[in-house]
């Protein structure tokens, strides 16, 4: 058992795979929630639950490839591994194109299952490690103060590699507070370097000339 | 004497007796007048006429008749002055006109004979009408059952096909819970040290062989769907046509209206005879719809557009709309008492194959409407 739940959404309109694919993966020792319809998951889902979607590709109403495209919407960003009966391949093509794992076809072995969805929650793991990243750098940013701002985005913008004297003209105060918020910013951000600071904030969309 | 010198007067033979002379006299000027007169109406009529038929066979008759006129005209002339040479050469000059004129009137005989009356003519020209539009009903016809039977034919294939896709569908479903069913128990078994062997050889089997019936409906599945060989520029405004021709029958018996609206559209590059089917599926659904619902109004309409990079045909009808619970485009689950529940699936299966959409929705109003694209090149016109 690993530290982290295994843990797989299952849609599928039929109960007999849901039933027998629940029961199969939960012995391999992933933990198994199901879901009726692509609605149903729609409703249920919190984005911050790690995990790994197993989707039928055919169901009424919303179908796997529709409810693929909704998640692609709402900026949720879960591994999606496509399991269908009717193996059309101009979906299959769809699918992987809008970021699915794979698409098996019915009825598979077990074995090629898990191994997808092995690499389907590494997929989770990459996708929540960056997000959480861009999440911290995020904060970090956050607690620049106004004129902190103001210097960082100098930083930003300095292809000129601004001196310490030039940014106190721009600004109004003097070379002294400069150098002293210029360490403030890279203290608080964790930057190395101004280059450092450049690449982290490239990270989470900022970029010269547009700190807010 | 010569041959054109005169003679004694015919007068003499009369021995001039008045009442012999003059009624002689009178009757050859009247056969005159009457004689020469003929040709002019005929004349008259070649002329009025533009269309001319025996124009030869007339004009020898003018000749002949006039002929005959000048003759007795001579008679009148020789009482008093004896041309006989000359009436002589006037009768054999008539003679000549009279035996041709008879040896061209004898073949024109059976033709004259079955001229016709104008009100004949009528009758004919609105006949032939008649007999035209018989023709264009009959094309019509030929080519809507043309339709009917290349449908019954590819509907046979397309339902064996599809019957063969839909149920490789509904099957895999079971197989897959079978083939993992199978893979749990396995597991199972296998943590126990002192299990059954043969138990687990049991389990491989039905593992094993429930892949190699998904390998066959996969089989299987492909060689239906490799079909894509019959496709070309369709007219679709055409086929809707005919579809509603075809249906025709089927829906005046309902007391059903179908009517199209169709738009100038590109053509879809398709399998001509699948969409009709589909189109046909389509109708038909909204016809018995109808049919079964008892609805007061009794309409389906069929229209086309065009859209960006596609064109659309929308089916909409005044029907009772879908039963609570009735999932459309399931194969094998029907409203229909004696339906099959293939057509809908059938269909779509036809439209996705081509790169559309076939997708339900409740109509404005009231009934169902069905809808599919079908994509078409950007710069098509």
């Amino acid at each position: 058992m690993t530290i982290e739940p295994r843990k797989v959404y299952l849609v599928d309109d039929d109960p007999a795979v849901r039933k027998t694919l629940r029961r199969g993966l939960e012995r391999r020792g992933f933990s198994v929630e199901t879901f009726k319809s692509a609605q149903e998951f729609l409703d249920c889902y919190h984005p911050k639950q790690p995990g790994c979607l197993v989707l039928d590709l055919s169901m009424p109403e919303m179908d796997g490839l529709e409810l693929q495209q909704e998640l692609v919407n709402r900026d949720i960003k879960i591994p999606i591994i496509f399991i269908t009966g009717h193996g059309g391949v101009p979906q299959s093509v769809q699918a992987l194109k809008a970021g699915a794992i794979d698409f098996l076809e019915k009825p598979f072995l077990p074995d090629s299952l898990t191994a997808r969805i092995e690499a389907g929650l590494i997929q989770d793991k990459i996708n929540r490690d960056e997000k959480q990243k861009i999440e911290s750098i995020r904060i970090k940013f956050g607690l620049l103060t106004e004129r902190e701002r103001e210097v960082a985005q100098l930083m930003l913008d300095n292809d000129a590699n601004l001196s310490n004297k030039q940014m106190a003209k721009i600004l109004g105060i003097s070379p002294r507070t400069i150098e002293q918020h210029r360490s403030r910013v890279l203290e608080k951000t964790h930057a190395k370097s101004a280059a450092h600071l450049r690449s982290l904030a490239s990270l989470i969309g900022l970029t010269p000339a547009n700190t807010e | 004497m010569t041959f054109l010198d005169r003679f004694m007067p015919h007068g003499m033979c009369y021995a001039w007796q008045p009442d012999i002379l003059w009624l002689n006299i009178i009757s050859d000027a009247s056969v005159a007048i009457a004689y020469l007169s003929i040709p002019f109406a005929l004349v008259r009529i070649l002329r009025k006429r533009t269309y001319k038929p025996y124009r030869g066979v007339i004009v020898m008759f003018s000749v002949f008749i006039l002929a005959c006129g000048l003759t007795h005209i001579m008679s009148i002339i020789v009482v008093w002055n004896g041309y006989y040479g000359i009436q002589g050469l006037l009768k054999a000059f008539t003679a000549i006109a009279s035996i041709g004129t008879a040896i061209m009137l004898y073949p024109v005989v059976p033709k004259i004979l079955a001229l016709r009356s104008p009100v004949e003519l009528e009758l004919e020209e609105s006949n032939n009408a008649l007999h035209q539009e018989m023709e264009q009903r009959k094309r019509t016809e030929t080519q809507t059952s043309e339709l009917q039977n290349e449908l019954a034919h590819m509907g046979r294939l397309t339902t064996m096909g599809q019957m063969a896709t839909g149920l490789a569908h509904e099957l895999n479903q079971p197989l897959l819970a079978i083939s993992q069913s199978a893979d749990t128990a396995l597991l199972d078994a296998k943590k126990n040290s002192n299990a059954d062997p043969e138990l687990i050889d049991c389990l491989e089997d039905i593992q094993s062989q429930t892949q190699r019936a998904g390998e066959i409906i996969r089989a299987l599945r492909q060689f239906m769907s490799k079909d894509t060989e019959n496709r070309s520029g369709i007219n679709l405004n055409a086929l809707i046509s005919q579809t509603i021709q075809l249906l025709g029958p089927d829906a005046r018996k309902h007391n059903v209206t179908l009517t199209s609206r169709t738009n100038v559209i590109p053509k879809p590059i398709a399998d001509r005879v699948q969409i009709a089917q589909v189109l046909f599926n389509l109708l038909r659904n909204s016809v018995d719809a109808i049919a079964s619902g008892n609805c007061r109004e009794r309409q389906v309409t069929v229209e086309t557009r065009r859209n960006k990079n596609e064109v659309s045909v929308v089916v909409d009808d005044t029907g009772p709309g879908l039963a609570d619970g009735v999932v459309p485009f399931k194969a094998f689950e029907s409203s229909k008492t004696d339906g099959m529940g293939m057509g809908l699936s059938i269909s779509r299966s036809i439209i996705e194959s081509h790169g559309g959409k076939l997708w339900f929705e409740e109509a404005p109003g009231i009934g169902a409407r069905f809808s599919f694209t079908l994509p078409v090149l950007a710069d098509d016109n």
